[in-house]
């Protein structure tokens, strides 16, 4: 656990994915994959068109697919129609770059970087395999590569920093995502809430830092997609009471430390002081 | 000057290895711990390698000491568990037997040793005939210090073969605060065993673990009456 400056949640860059737009053609997960040189996997049908099954060393952004019963209201001349079907909801995914990222807190050697920009970044160099992150991201983000080091969603803070969009951003054909600085996609994913649409990823634990980058708005027949993606997802509860463990062994430690120190000088004062009135006593 | 043996050779080999092996592997789990406390021993480890292995000083050093904190503890493990059986074998456990006392009389023991040791009171006569070669404090630290091995020894083993194990994330963090507190607790012993070997009346006892084992009679009968008269030493 190392110290970090978390950038505040306006600060830096943020995205607003409107799954109602997205089609999912996947094309935001090929250039992921094009743009941080990925090497391809083969993967194996799961029962699901998303493929891979989930996040890996080599694929950091995966669009999910959910299929749930919906109503559906159509205006007829003989009034409102409402039957029911299945929908398909694509779900883009990737690391949330939460606000104040638990992964971060918890690499042991500080390999893990906040970025300016808000970007949750690993260090590859600086990666020693622990699976800290892996075992404190509550959303299941850092993936172990061949080898042994960590590796997830850079946020392409490359492209960021030279004022560029992330890959993933930039070639989605329904501008799925809208990337901006941070105050202003908060203020419109506040905004289609305000409209009725479904948000998430404004208020969040405090565990994340109380949101995250990516912030997911979908019309609310979409949006069993978005809670069934995260139904899982809740503070890690052991991560917060080793993060309240260490200072307290380290302080705690310290403040025994000095009390027996401080008693067993004592101790040895009277000790000495006892022999020489011995000793003067044998005189 | 009669001299009693207090300390066999066995005790003291595996008192030495454990000295040093958990030397050790506190020096490489407290650098895992906290690199922000510890990142000089990380610097000085990796500083040879780090031009071998590519990477920062700190970042080579994390890494040799996690890779030796795990192969160490395997080792520490195995002389525990040899120790652990050579002792049950035998029957050479003596450490419980102030824990047969009845509990009034282990607090009056309590309060008595803690004023003595940490004031300088002196011992209540009737607390210091009924002193055996260990006191109630000792079997109670012993407790606390089984607790954190067998923390420390199962979620260690536990996390090095999480992959093999199947063990899920939430899981495997559980562990490693299951690791943690084992660590914090075997810190806690290691502060208050210190403190009673070095404490100046105890003199004979670090003499003896790091000497030839025994200490002199007249000691022993005023710190413990209830281990000669065990022994039939008068």
């Amino acid at each position: 656990m190392v110290s970090i400056r978390f950038p505040r949640p306006d600060e830096g860059v943020a995205v607003l994915v409107d799954l109602d737009k997205c089609i999912g053609c996947r094309a935001c997960q090929t250039a992921c994959k094009d743009w941080n040189g990925r090497f391809a996997e083969k993967t194996q049908f799961t029962g699901s068109l998303a493929s891979p099954s989930w996040l890996s060393a080599a694929d950091w952004k995966v669009v999910f697919f959910y299929e749930d019963k919906t109503t559906k209201r159509l205006l007829t001349p003989a009034g409102e129609v409402a039957f029911s079907q299945v929908d398909m909801v694509p779900l883009p995914y990737n690391c949330m770059h939460c606000v104040a990222a638990p992964c971060a807190t918890a690499c042991p050697v500080g390999a893990i970087k906040v970025t300016g920009e808000g970007a949750v970044v690993i260090n590859r160099d600086e990666c020693i395999g622990c699976s800290y992150c892996e075992l404190a991201c509550p959303y299941d983000v850092p993936k172990k590569g061949a080898d042994g080091r960590y590796y997830k969603c850079t946020f392409c803070v490359d492209k960021i920093q030279n004022g560029q969009a992330p890959a993933c951003v930039e070639v989605c054909p329904t501008n799925v995502f809208t990337f901006g600085p941070a105050k202003e996609v908060i203020e419109k994913a506040k905004s289609e809430q305000a409209k009725g649409r479904y948000v998430y990823g404004l208020n969040l634990d405090k565990y994340v830092g109380g949101s995250v980058r990516w912030i997911y708005v979908t019309s609310e027949r979409r949006s069993f997609a978005v809670k069934k993606h995260f139904e899982d997802v809740k503070p890690k509860t052991a991560e917060e009471v080793r993060q309240i463990l260490k200072p307290l062994t380290l302080y705690g430690g310290a403040a025994l430390a000095g009390v027996l120190t401080v008693l067993g000088f004592a101790a040895w004062r009277r000790s000495r002081i006892e022999e020489k009135k011995e000793a003067g006593g044998k005189e | 000057m009669n001299k009693v043996e207090i300390i066999s050779i066995g005790y003291k080999i595996a008192h030495h290895w454990n000295l040093i092996l958990f030397t050790v592997l506190t020096l490489t789990g407290a650098a895992l711990f906290s690199i922000e406390v510890m990142g000089w021993l990380a610097y000085a480890v990796g500083t040879p390698f780090s031009t071998l292995l590519g990477t920062d000083p700190v970042t080579a050093g994390a890494q040799l000491v996690r890779t030796s904190h795990r192969f160490i503890g395997f080792v520490w493990g195995a002389l525990l568990i040899v120790y652990a059986m050579y002792l049950l074998v035998f029957r050479r456990i003596e450490i419980f037997k102030p824990l047969a006392k009845p509990l009034s009389q282990q607090i009056k023991e309590v309060k008595a040793i803690t004023s003595h040791y940490m004031f300088g009171k002196p011992m209540p006569p009737q607390v210091a005939q009924s002193l055996d070669r260990h006191n109630v404090l000792v079997s109670y630290m012993t407790i606390v210090l089984i607790t954190a091995v067998m923390l420390l020894s199962i979620s260690g083993v536990a996390l090095v073969f999480k992959e093999t194990l199947g063990l899920g994330p939430s899981v495997a963090l559980l562990l490693l605060l299951l690791h943690d507190v084992g660590f914090v607790l075997s810190l806690l012993f290691v502060a208050l065993h210190l403190f009673a070997v070095l404490h100046p009346a105890n003199r004979p006892l670090l003499a003896a673990m790091f000497g030839d084992g025994t200490a002199d009679l007249a000691w022993l009968r005023a710190h413990m009456p209830r281990f000669l008269a065990r022994r039939g030493i008068k």
